[in-house]
């Protein structure tokens, strides 16, 4: 448990914030000056060195705790001009991490000095503006002061009798310790008492005791020195944190507390959502039962995944290659696209048109060039017995079709595309996708989701293409975090931005890296489960995201991997919701705003589709409903408190309070005191309303309505949940001693439904 | 042991029984056939011999089909290949129900185990299999590749050691060390690297990694050893290599074979910034001959490389070579930046040739220093009288800074000809605050504005406190302590090698830059 020095003061400025609320709380909000919480960050990279930004340590390594603590990144290429520092007041900092020489440091350096004089603050990880020469000394001095620090123009190559002398445990050591050959080190002096030093290093010199502090926090922000910050093994080669990235990031940027949207949650829960990339869709099975019957991937898939899976739903991407025969796919397959697509938990997606390997490729695309990278193929010898086959049907007036000996239709990444018979064009590879998939889906029906292809790395006008198609784009990031990917390196951030638009990644792997590159073991994506875990705790990164493609229906040993996902989704306390619903929370993660209206309150706008705050080491804070607006429930996770907003309130307004010994609530429904609140539930609400007695909310959600509400103990309720004034369900249900109402409702809630729960004295 | 191989042997030994009944049959039939010749006269009376030879032709072809009949093995196989594994695992685990142990079904029921994704079940089996036949290396790579497919570490650590235990292998070094590495846990990481290493494992990026961890226990003749070994090998290849082998070889007291090496890279691939470093660390070790040798065996004319040469004679105190090297140096040097100067103008003072130092200074421009660093040179050319070089200085000098140093302030005014004015600012000093070479400075401009009884008195104040450069101080400033080693002062500024080095060490895979993160390491990818 963390219990700082702030964090102390925090619980008691809440405490003494109750006291004066009750007395005399007008007196109270008048003295406070409501202000924007400023979130975004400028992530400056050097595009010679790292090329893009997607490229970048900042993206791989630093964007995914920063997006934890609630953090937007606009990351900013050092060679291109810099912003005007007067425009910068609107972000919170300035983050870097360079490594190698940069373009003009000089320069970079003369703006970074009048920027952090504005007082924005600066996260430096690596080196400051290298290659510092001593002419810039001055004036890098002038800005390492502002972090607290003086840097000795020294650095340290060989550590022969070096030693930490201060190594702070809850900073250093995150995922590795100091490696015990102390990597070589800068000399750099903290000169200013209010800077906390978390890892100091000593070295005897001729000139005495060398001291360096090469991890630091202070009230404008933080330094973690090169070879201090990620330690690389080339022998496993994997990364890991030595510095505790979230720890460093919240107290660099100032460790405020504010309402921290988050994407992993819905309803109190971890959301759950499914998604399944269309790849080998017309692939023969290995599965017994299907086998003998030449049975297609995609109908064992149908079958065993998600027919009888109802309760969760899954979006499904199709390859509209798959089911056109012209260029090489099969007609069968849309008897299962059709099928799979009648299914209300089946969300209609698409998984492009010809299903590009390479992206970048077709930003400036060459057909001639693709051609001759055709021409240059060879596809594997087609066998004698094949080649029998083929004369025997073509005599009998059959065609006869194997895509695995067709130059046209490419086996692997060796061609930048499946499907090569036609030339690219970026209409039908996005509108004629998606309109594809609606035509097998049952009128009205429409579809969502482009599910990104091959190495998934779109080019700008690529997601600029989905955007204009009006649905959401995801995949790509390829999360990991269990033995084989032992740190949070492997779990990527939200998004990945190009140019002006932004991709939203998977929040899980899929089989492929599990399977090494489908190769086999078949079954490896039952690794999953460690991912699954240690993103939940000890702090919940990601949620919960079963993806696979089509050809896991090809081997027992990956059906049964899936299936028991499904097992443990169904048993396992989530929200199951559709994956474009997830792509929505991440885009607009990236567009809320908030603004501290109170000491402990914050109004919370743009929300979108984000309907959870998060709030960490918040165990002796809790929601004061009473101050609150807009604010269904709250639930913890992990030292975290979950707030749950009600979509329909524009601007919800969250109050914190001192945390009660007991949870016991009394006077519910009278003085303020909502009648009830959720703690969490299978299902999602909005459009709450709260009277005496009665609470009504439109409900929506797969599988039966399992819920807890928060009331008075003992009280009853009765829940009716109905649909156009036709009753689904109507039953009367009692709180438990801690005031707890568990309710359980087996109605189908996919379409929404109103739910009424009323007091049953 | 493959399928063909399983295969082969069932086949030869299915022959062999076939053979031995066929010959058992023959033998019978033999023997019949003799009885019935024998029994001749009892038999005559059956008009239908072949009634008796035909059921016995029957019964041994009954014999042969039952012999020849498949056997588990092959009708497993037979299932596997026709597509019902399920039936062919049925089968297996049935005979392991009853109490087969034998490695073919122990290795098929893991193979379909695997095939249907039941992982424990798989695992039991293959650790069975392992326990039967602990000497085959197959075996356990297989086992240990199993741990790890299904993330057991601790399993896989185990089962790697008793991969090498049985043979050396260098992919399971590389994966153990690299495991003891990643979990910190060095000295694991070092005893298997020794092992590995005693057993023949020669990747050099793990010899130096090991010798860093020697360096890290203070082991320098150890380490001296191994970056012997690697640079006798393949000649090492970063700075940061090079200079644990240069450093622990003069910790080991051979600087002349250091120096041999040293020369040796540097010829190879010149790069002046760690020949210097090389100097300084000769100089460190009181081996300026050494120091001399190596800078003048590595260096051109006019490089950074030769200051050094006349930088350790003035250590040396050989002042009129130095002063005579400088001079050539600063006519032969064509680029100076202020890393240069600044140790040019620091040796040109220290061996008291400020009008030499002051040359350096104005070819690389006065207004490119720092104010500290004209303080100090400021302070210097008064001191020893040259006024006209002093104005010049002076003009750069901002007057704040020359309010705050009396020495700077005394001299304006011995400029302006006001010896009162200077004398007076000269009785406020408080030479205990001053280091020996300053009171050398002040001694010299007490002379220069006449020595007056008070002054005199100043002087004669005894020291109380031993002297040490103020924060902020130029780094021209030397302190008696530090006097003697003021070349190394030097070292601080070498920002080039700096650079150098480190983007060296931060490649992946560099030994001894472990913890720099790698700039192209991504998260595992997988084709979509």
């Amino acid at each position: 448990m963390r219990l700082t020095v702030t964090n102390w003061i925090a619980v008691l400025c809440v405490a003494l914030a109750s006291v004066v609320a009750t007395s005399d709380a007008r007196a109270f909000s008048i003295e406070f000056q409501g202000r924007g919480v400023k979130r975004t960050i400028l992530a400056i990279y050097d595009g010679a060195s790292e090329e893009t930004a997607s490229n970048s340590r900042l993206h791989k390594l630093a964007e995914m705790p920063l997006n934890h603590l609630g953090y937007v990144l606009e990351f900013h290429d050092v060679r291109k001009e810099l912003p005007s520092p007067e425009t910068m007041t609107r972000h919170r900092a300035v983050i870097t991490w360079f490594t190698d020489a940069i373009p003009d440091p000089a320069r970079y350096l003369r703006w970074l000095d009048k920027v952090t004089e504005s007082g924005v603050k600066l996260v430096l990880l690596g080196e400051l503006a290298p290659p510092e020469t001593m002419e810039m000394l001055p004036l890098a001095n002038k800005v390492l002061a502002r972090l607290g620090l003086r840097s000795g123009d020294n650095f340290q190559e060989l550590t022969f009798r070096a030693r930490a002398t201060y190594v702070d445990p809850e900073m250093i050591g995150f995922e590795r310790k100091l490696d015990k050959a102390i990597p070589g080190f800068p000399i750099i002096e903290r000169i200013a008492p209010g800077t906390r030093t978390h890892l100091t290093i000593e070295i005897p010199s001729a000139m005495g005791v060398l001291r360096t502090d090469v991890v630091t926090t202070g009230e404008n922000g933080g330094f973690a020195a090169l070879n201090f910050t990620v330690d690389h093994d080339p022998n496993t080669n994997r990364d890991g944190w030595i510095v505790n990235p979230f720890n460093f990031f919240r107290l660099a940027l100032g460790d405020e507390r504010f309402p921290i949207p988050d994407v992993t949650t819905l309803s109190g829960r971890r959301i759950y959502f499914s998604h399944i990339d269309g790849d080998g869709w017309n692939n023969l099975t290995e599965v017994d039962g299907y086998r003998d019957g030449q049975s297609l991937s995609v109908e064992v898939v149908t079958k065993e995944a998600i027919e009888a899976y109802p309760d969760l739903p899954v979006s499904v991407g199709l390859i509209a290659g798959d089911v056109q025969p012209l260029l090489g796919g099969t007609l069968e397959g849309i008897k299962w696209a059709k099928r799979l697509f009648a299914l209300p938990h089946v969300e209609v997606a698409s998984h492009t048109h010809t299903h590009p390997y390479t992206w970048q490729f077709f930003e400036n695309y060459d057909r001639d060039k693709e051609l001759a990278l055709i021409r240059g193929y060879r596809p594997p010898a087609m066998p004698l017995r094949e080649r029998l086959t083929a004369a025997l049907m073509r005599s009998a007036g059959k065609a006869y079709q194997n895509p695995r000996y067709d130059s046209y239709i490419a086996g692997t990444d060796d061609l930048p595309r499946t499907y090569l018979r036609e030339p690219y064009m970026i209409e039908r590879e996005f509108l004629g996708a998606l309109k594809m998939s609606e035509t097998f889906a049952p009128t009205g029906k429409k579809a969502m989701l482009y599910l990104w292809s091959g190495n998934t790395t779109p080019f700008e006008a690529a997601i600029e293409a989905t955007r204009k198609a009006g649905v959401r784009n995801m995949n790509g990031g390829d999360s990991r975090l269990d033995a084989e990917y032992p740190s949070v390196v492997y779990v990527p951030p939200l998004s990945r931005v190009i140019g002006k638009q932004r991709q939203i990644y998977a929040v899980n792997s899929n089989e492929n890296t599990y399977t090494n590159d489908w190769t086999g073991p078949y079954g490896g994506q039952m690794m999953l489960e460690h991912t699954l875990r240690n993103t939940d705790t000890p702090r919940r990164l990601k949620g919960f995201n079963l993806y696979y493609h089509m050809y896991s229906g090809e081997k027992p040993a990956a059906l049964r991997a899936i299936t028991h996902f499904m097992q443990m989704a169904r048993s396992t306390s989530v929200v199951p919701i559709v994956a474009s619903r997830y792509t929505a929370m991440a885009d607009d993660f990236f567009t809320l705003e908030m603004e501290q209206v109170d000491l402990f309150s914050w109004a919370v706008t743009r929300r979108g589709a984000v309907e959870t705050a998060r709030f960490d080491e918040a165990q002796k804070l809790a929601v004061d409903f009473v101050n609150s607006v807009g604010v269904i429930g709250e639930t913890r996770h992990a030292n975290a408190l979950y707030v749950t907003f009600d979509p329909a309130v524009q601007r919800a307004v969250v109050t914190l309070k001192a945390r009660a010994e007991t949870e016991l609530r009394t006077g519910a429904g009278r003085q303020g005191v909502p009648l009830l609140t959720l703690i969490d539930s299978r299902w999602t609400f909005a459009n709450g309303k709260s009277s005496e007695c009665v609470q009504t909310f439109t409900a929506q959600g797969f599988g039966p309505g399992d819920m807890t509400w928060q009331t008075e103990k003992g009280r009853g309720f009765k829940v009716r949940a109905s649909r156009n004034g036709a009753v689904l369900a109507e039953e009367i249900r009692w709180a438990n001693e801690r005031g707890q109402l568990a309710i359980s409702l087996q109605v189908n809630a996919v379409a929404p439904v109103d739910l009424v729960l009323s007091c049953h004295d | 042991m493959t399928d063909d191989a399983q295969q082969t042997g069932a086949l030869r030994r299915r022959w062999e029984r076939l053979k031995a009944f066929y010959r058992r049959s023959a033998d019978r039939i033999e023997a019949i056939w003799a009885w019935t010749t024998s029994s001749r006269p009892v038999l005559g009376s059956v008009q239908r011999p072949y009634l008796i030879v035909m059921p016995i032709v029957f019964a041994g072809a009954v014999g042969i089909g039952a012999a020849i009949l498949p056997g588990d093995e092959e009708r497993i196989a037979a299932l596997e290949r026709d597509g019902q594994p399920a039936r062919a695992l049925m089968m297996l685990e049935a005979r392991y129900a009853k109490g087969d142990r034998s490695s073919t079904t122990l290795f098929n029921l893991q193979r379909l185990y695997d095939f249907f994704g039941d992982t424990e079940k798989g695992r039991t089996a293959l650790e069975l299999l392992a326990a039967q036949r602990p000497r085959d290396p197959v075996i356990q790579r297989q086992l240990a590749q199993l741990y790890k497919a299904t993330q057991d570490e601790p399993a896989y650590i185990k089962a790697l050691q008793a991969q090498l235990a049985l043979r050396y292998s260098e992919p399971a070094c590389r994966e153990l060390i690299g495991l003891y590495r990643r979990r910190n846990d060095y000295e694991a990481e070092h005893a298997a690297l020794k092992m590995c290493r005693a057993n023949g494992y020669r990747r050099s990026e793990e010899l130096v990694r090991l010798a860093f961890l020697e360096m890290a226990d203070e082991r320098m003749g150890e380490v001296a050893q191994i970056m012997l070994s690697v640079d006798d090998r393949r000649r090492l290849a970063t700075g940061r290599e090079r200079l644990l082998l240069f450093s622990s070889l003069l910790e080991t007291r051979r600087p002349e074979e250091a120096v041999r090496r040293a020369s040796r890279w540097l010829r190879a691939s010149p790069d002046e910034e760690i020949a210097i470093e090389f100097a300084y660390k000769l100089v460190e070790f009181n081996r300026t001959d050494l120091a001399l040798q190596l800078a003048t065996a590595v260096s051109k004319p006019g490089d950074s490389v030769s200051l050094t040469v006349g930088e350790v004679m003035v250590d040396r105190e050989e002042y009129t070579a130095a002063r005579a090297f400088l001079t050539g140096w600063l006519r032969d040097n064509k680029a100076m930046d202020l890393e240069l100067a600044l140790r040019f103008v620091s040796a040109g003072l220290d061996c008291d040739e400020p009008a030499l130092a002051m040359s350096g200074a104005e070819k690389f421009g006065l207004d490119k220093f720092g104010q500290l660093e004209l303080d100090r040179l400021g302070e210097m050319l008064i001191a020893r009288g040259f006024g006209p070089a002093f104005d010049r200085v002076r003009a750069f000098l901002r007057p704040e800074r020359i309010a705050g140093n009396p020495l700077l302030a005394a001299g304006v005014e011995l400029r302006a000809g006001r010896l009162e004015q200077a004398r007076a600012i000269l009785v406020r000093v408080q030479p205990d605050r001053l280091d020996d070479r300053r009171i050398e400075h002040f001694s010299r401009l007490v002379d220069q504005a006449g020595r007056t009884p008070a002054l005199a008195a100043v002087l004669r104040e005894p020291r109380l406190v031993a002297a040490a450069p103020a924060p902020g101080s130029s780094p021209l400033v030397l302190g008696p302590a530090q006097a003697k080693q003021r070349i190394l002062k030097r070292a601080v500024a070498n920002k080039q090698l700096r650079a150098k080095q480190r983007a060296k060490a931060n490649q992946p895979g560099q030994p001894g830059g472990f913890s720099a993160p790698s700039p192209f390491q991504l998260p595992p990818t997988s084709q979509q």
